[in-house]
């Protein structure tokens, strides 16, 4: 893992030192809320409904078992004892007081984490493949090249000030586990036909209120240039790049209005200029960043370890949560086991300060101290032994914490919503709560198959809906709460946006809709269909039908 | 006139705090000065704006609400759930919630 040198370190304490004073003049009067508010974003303190809001990078996701601790002596000492995981590899705390944030600032310094840049115009905590360095299938470890571009964008003065927020997202391989498809710059690693580390570059993704699917602006791109291009590409948005007005200012806009050629021209030209500048990534500097994440002393072992292959034998349960919870770890007789935050009726990404002393224990006993946060809202286990994949279950499980349900009905992403948020039209966490228990059952699950369900409590779209298979967007109607659904959505290299089916539907009725369309879905699927195959297969009517009770007509 | 409210953020702990009759701030809604024309509305907005001048408060603003056989109960959902608490969790809920506000309310 990267370990702070004395200029993050020194860094981070500065910060914390000018927020301290900000936060006494703004106590003391000297500093009106108008001139406050945006220092205060600046360090990811927003104020939500309830109360302030402190959003916390875990950059690319990666976090150890001491920082998890200290998160978890925050959410005792500072919050209500707990601590909620986001989409973008953050976690919150929902209940800080003001005259208390520098002291948590402090205390995340202390262990090398910090809020800096998880709000605001800026480049946002940069996220990756939460299985980086660890998964058979990866061309390279995402983790490095995201620490570079995270040093290079920490208080980037050119770029402290964009048209809007700017988010990152790095892919190990060509299977996307990070949506980096519907980010302002997703990077994918890339091999060329003579075995050379690159990238694929894509540009303009998001979601929101204009959902896009990233556009490829350069197929492989030489690992060394990494810095310049996108320094090139953040340029180039930085000048041209609306601000007119923040519903169009987000670079996918750009991408959209100028089309990827003519952008590509002018980020082509601004690179030719810098491209040999001191952006261009020395291989020394690239060995010293890729040190730090060195594997860690593996043992010397053999998959199928027979007491592992006894216990999937015995014990039914553990079997299912190997199934579903359990990726092929690169290295022999290691896996990496993802912890649902999803237990039956929870609500998504929500972690209690006891869950996160158990989980940093874990995380020492069998997984070498490290964990990582997903944007699904869940926490891996990098490096369990097989051997020891039983036993680290059985203590999951005696904290709620052994949900064998990744990928399924009830491993939902939902955001905060208007329980919370002070920006959302309706309530997100209850939708999922609804949800997740009618759907208990996980033999039920298990039958369903693969099912992204994604829920936002307003059209900024936190929650994904867009893109997941089934997507449930909440909606204001005459101050009630009501519940459009799309369909169809993908994350992933198959990258799609959801189609919406129809009117949206009181909340009183959105968990029964669920259930109509996955009922559709298994009425019509074919032999080893998931729910978006045979969505792919069939198209919108047939579910539009069954949601709206109109007779379905097959033409003859 | 509807009736109304005036609400707001505490500036050192963020937590929603309405108006008293007593200028002071208050925590619970039943605890709130309800307001009942205009003119009473715009002297006591501008008295809250002035406690943001003091650091007391942030983001002043008015709610408006139903009372029904002293039972205060802010119109808009979103209001609601700043008064009574975050709806999905119940165990940080401040004063009596109203029903629709209960997690069980609609079946799973």
């Amino acid at each position: 893992m990267y370990t702070y040198d004395e200029f993050d370190h020194a860094l981070v304490r500065e910060r914390t030192e000018q927020f301290r004073d900000q936060v006494k003049r703004r106590l003391s009067g000297e500093l009106t809320e108008d001139a406050f508010k945006p220092l205060r974003l600046m360090n990811g303190l927003y104020l939500q409904l309830h109360a302030y809001m402190l959003r916390v990078a875990i950059p690319y996701g990666t976090f150890s078992s001491n920082q998890l601790r200290q998160l978890a002596m925050i959410a005792r000492k500072y919050d209500r004892g707990y601590g909620h995981f986001t989409t973008r590899q953050n976690i919150q705390f929902n209940w800080p007081k003001l005259s208390d944030v520098p002291d948590i600032l402090d205390d995340l310094a202390a262990v090398e984490m910090h809020a800096i840049q998880t709000s605001g115009n800026c480049i946002r905590n940069v996220t990756a493949d939460q299985f980086a360095g660890v998964i058979a299938d990866e061309v390279d470890d995402s983790r490095v090249w995201a620490e570079i571009v995270r040093q290079w964008s920490t208080f980037h003065p050119e770029f402290a000030y964009l048209p809007r927020k700017f988010k990152f997202a790095f892919s190990a391989s060509e299977h996307d586990r990070a949506a980096v498809r519907f980010h302002d710059i997703g990077v994918i690693a890339k091999r060329n036909t003579e075995g050379d580390l690159g990238f694929q570059i894509m540009v303009g993704g998001g979601l929101g209120r204009t959902p896009m699917i990233a556009k490829t602006i350069r197929r492989f791109l030489p690992a060394q240039h990494l810095l310049s291009y996108i320094e090139a590409i953040l340029r180039v948005y930085n000048l041209i790049g609306r601000r007119d007005n923040k519903y169009k200012a987000r670079i996918k806009i750009l991408v959209h209005e100028l089309g990827i050629d003519e952008l590509s021209g002018l980020v082509e030209a601004e690179w030719e200029r810098i491209r040999e500048s001191d952006l261009k990534l020395p291989d020394s500097e690239i060995q010293r960043i890729r040190d730090q994440f060195a594997a860690p002393e593996y043992e010397d072992l053999n998959d199928d370890d027979p007491a592992f292959a006894a216990h999937r034998f015995e014990d039914r349960d553990f079997a299912r949560w190997v199934s579903t919870n359990v990726a092929p770890h690169r290295q022999a007789g290691y896996a990496i086991a993802t912890i649902s935050l999803k237990p039956e009726g929870g609500v998504p990404g929500d972690v209690t300060a006891d869950q996160m002393d158990v989980l940093a224990g874990l995380g020492d006993q069998y997984s070498l101290g490290e964990l990582r946060a997903t944007h699904e809202q869940n926490i891996v286990l990098p490096n369990v032994k097989q051997t020891d994949l039983y036993d680290l279950w059985l203590a999951l499980k005696a904290e709620n914490l052994g949900t064998a349900n990744l990928g399924l009905v009830s491993d939902i992403i939902v955001c905060p919503g208007m329980d919370y948020c002070g920006l959302a039209t309706a309530r997100s966490i209850p939708v999922a709560q609804r949800v997740s228990r009618r759907f208990a059952d996980l033999d039920r699950q298990l039958d369903i198959g693969e099912m992204k369900l994604k829920i936002s409590g307003c059209i900024n779209a936190c929650g994904h809906h867009h893109i997941g298979h089934i997507g449930i967007l909440g909606v204001d109607r005459k101050g009630e709460e009501f519940y459009q659904i799309t369909l169809g959505g993908s994350a992933g290299e198959d990258a799609t946006v959801g189609s919406i089916i129809g009117p949206a539907l009181p909340s009183d009725e959105v968990v029964d809709g669920f259930e109509t369309l996955i009922g559709t879905y298994l009425d019509l699927r074919e032999e080893g269909e998931r729910f978006l195959d045979t969505y792919r297969r069939v198209g919108l009517a047939p579910f539009k039908a069954a949601l709206y009770q109109e007779k379905l007509h097959v033409a003859a | 006139m509807t009736l109304q409210m005036i609400t707001a953020n505490c500036l050192a702990d963020g937590l929603v705090v309405y108006q008293a009759a007593d200028d002071s701030w208050c925590s619970l809604i039943q605890d709130a000065e309800v307001i009942e024309d205009e003119d009473a509305l715009q002297a006591r907005l501008s008295q809250a704006k002035a406690a943001e001048g003091n650091q007391a408060v942030v983001g002043v603003y008015e709610v408006e609400v139903t009372e029904d056989e002293g039972c205060i109960r802010p119109v808009r959902l979103r209001e609601r759930i700043r008064a009574f608490g975050p709806t999905s969790h119940p165990e940080f809920g401040r004063g009596q919630a109203p029903e629709d506000l209960s997690p069980t309310t609609i079946s799973g």
